[in-house]
């Protein structure tokens, strides 16, 4: 039982973590994209 | 000291992979067998590069043979160099890194399971896209894999290689944020940071490469195609652009994404090395950090290729020293694995003597790679077989040789098997030798002038390129011996592997049954410092 709730309790943060490292990690793709865009239109 | 988890074991046999091929290949989330996916595919793409090679090597066997048209030998330079680097090499770690990095650190999986199922699966397409230009009126790109413009910009084919590079990168990108997610977050308890193996930190380090260049060869290649088909004129000096500007941004690419293609080959080396040593990794920190400072200098170097555009004084200076910064975390890294290996208890199994050659051979690449950072030496080598010998020093000798010994490492791990030792090291030996016949002569021919990516040359280049070629065809076949060892190894193998099977094998992934049960880890393991392969760390 006691092992269960550990369990579980490691993969709520498991969970968690992944879903902020996705979140930040595609902020900064998307801005290198737009970025990287962006300038394209900016120098045309 | 031992941090005690949960359970002490991992009841792994009762969960079997989902019965059906499309089931259990297509839809896969299971981060081993999509590892076995990008392994599969990259030894495929790893044949078609190679058939390329031994085209352009055929044409160069003698001076005027013209076997095939020019423009077609030029199309197979290119092609050669993308599909091994795009779709040999880096799925090659990629599908590494599904299969072991998981295992490494006690997790049930990676943390985006159906996004890694996509990331593979958008590869076959993107190369079917890309390969099957050579089929068109057009034929292929024929501009180099560099792509520079103008010359890049004459051929029909570049709205194909644009889209299939886009989806690469796409490709790449999920890929990358899979494994950081998995890293940062999905760690069994007691897998510090500093105590994951070498080859998950270099992962981890060049996931955050990947997602920061592959967006900017993405803005590169999209500038390209407005300037074919949109009426820019970003690179076209006719409407105020400049050709210099894509080399550049094309650099600012290339040069990570060289790293990209070795920063795994020294994880795996790593792993290698400490297991037939017997010994842990010597100055894991060291290791750690060295491969953190290569990846930082790597955004600083760009400029290296390019001195022979006319850069200013200070420029060339700046980039030349330091480029030339880089041979010091690489010469901590080569110390290092030295240093494991004297006075261990070393015995010379397949991967091991890859991961020797690796050493050696690896540092001669790195060697001529001082010599290209010199400017005036550039001067004289730019552009010649000096540079192609170089590079094949650190992208075959280096990163295929590591991927190679990572398979005969890990081969028994995966199928439940031991491999041929004998034809493994066959195989080692044939390689060895004819990559040697096939690339030393090279840096003669460079010396002597002899230009890159021509089809046809001087009398005076005729023997080194003739011995060149024959070491080249003898490489080739040699590799048809790698594909029956890991054939017969995966189908028709009769000796079991041990859990364990190295002697000095220490880590997780060690910990759980040959051939690793479908679903591992679903209980976080133990993780005792005692069983890590670098030992110790807290000292």
């Amino acid at each position: 039982m006691a092992s269960h709730t550990a369990n579980g309790q490691i993969e709520q943060k498991r969970r968690h973590g992944v879903r902020r490292t996705v979140t930040v990690l595609a902020i900064v793709v998307g801005a290198f994209y737009l970025l990287s865009f962006a300038q394209i239109l900016l120098m045309k | 000291m031992a941090h005690e988890a949960t359970h002490d074991h991992h009841d792994d046999h009762h969960h079997h992979a989902p019965q059906g091929f499309f089931q259990r290949w297509v839809m896969s989330t299971n981060h081993k067998d999509i590892g076995t996916l990008y392994l599969v595919f990259s030894l495929l793409m790893f044949f078609i590069g190679g058939s390329f090679a031994m085209v352009i090597r055929a044409e160069l066997f003698k001076p005027g043979l013209d076997l095939v048209q020019p423009y077609f030998f030029n199309q197979m330079t290119t092609m050669h160099a993308l599909v091994m680097i795009f779709g040999a090499i880096m799925p090659a770690f990629v599908g590494l890194g599904n299969w072991m990095i998981p295992l490494m650190i006690g997790a049930p999986d990676m943390a985006l399971p159906r996004m890694n199922n996509l990331s593979f699966w958008i590869l076959p397409f993107a190369f079917t896209l890309m390969l099957s230009t050579l089929f068109m009126a057009g034929g292929g790109p024929a501009g180099g894999w560099t792509m520079y413009p103008p010359l890049s910009l004459q051929s029909d084919s570049l709205a194909y290689v644009v889209f299939a590079i886009h989806l690469m990168g796409i490709s790449s990108i999920m890929g990358a944020i899979n494994i950081i997610a998995t890293i940062l977050n999905m760690r069994a308890p007691g897998m510090d940071l500093l105590k994951m193996p070498v080859f998950v930190w270099s992962w981890l380090i060049t996931a955050f490469l990947l997602i920061a260049v592959m967006p900017v060869l993405a803005g590169a290649v999209t500038m390209l195609l407005t300037d074919k088909y949109f009426g820019t004129s970003f690179f076209n000096p006719g409407g105020g652009g400049d050709p210099v500007l894509y080399q550049h941004v094309f650099w600012f690419f290339g040069h990570p994404e060289v790293y990209i293609m070795i920063l795994p080959a020294f994880g795996i080396i790593s792993e290698i090395i400490p297991t037939f040593a017997r010994k842990p990794i010597f100055g894991y920190r060291a290791m750690v950090y060295a491969i953190a400072s290569i990846a930082f200098l790597s955004f600083i170097v760009w400029a290296h290729h390019m001195f022979a555009v006319g850069l200013p004084l200070g420029a060339d200076i700046f980039f030349m020293y330091a480029t030339m910064l880089i041979a010091v975390p690489t010469g901590v890294k080569v110390f290092n694995w030295v240093a494991t290996m004297w006075g261990g208890s070393m015995t010379f199994e397949t991967p091991m003597l890859f991961a020797i050659a690796f050493v050696i051979l690896f540092t001669i690449g790195g060697f001529s790679g001082l010599m290209l950072a010199m400017v005036p030496a550039d001067f004289q080598y730019h552009d010649t077989y000096f540079v192609v010998a170089h590079f094949h020093y650190v992208l075959v000798t280096g990163a295929a040789f590591a991927i190679m010994g990572a398979t005969y490492f890990w081969l028994p791990k995966w199928t439940g098997h031991m491999y041929s030792e004998f034809w493994g090291k066959v195989h080692f030996w044939c390689s060895v030798v004819f990559v040697n016949v096939l690339f030393f002569p090279q840096h003669f021919l460079g010396l002597a002038g002899m230009p890159r990516r021509i089809p046809d040359y001087n009398v005076a280049f005729a023997n080194f390129n003739m011995i060149s070629s024959i070491g080249g065809f003898l490489f080739g076949a040699s590799q048809l011996i790698f594909l029956g060892v890991v054939v017969h190894c995966a189908f028709f193998a009769k000796k079991k592997a041990t859990d364990r099977v190295w002697e000095g094998a220490k880590g997780l992934e060690w910990t759980v049954p040959s051939p690793a049960p479908h679903h591992t880890f679903e209980v976080p393991p133990v993780v005792r410092d005692e069983e890590l392969a670098h030992g110790h760390t807290d000292d």
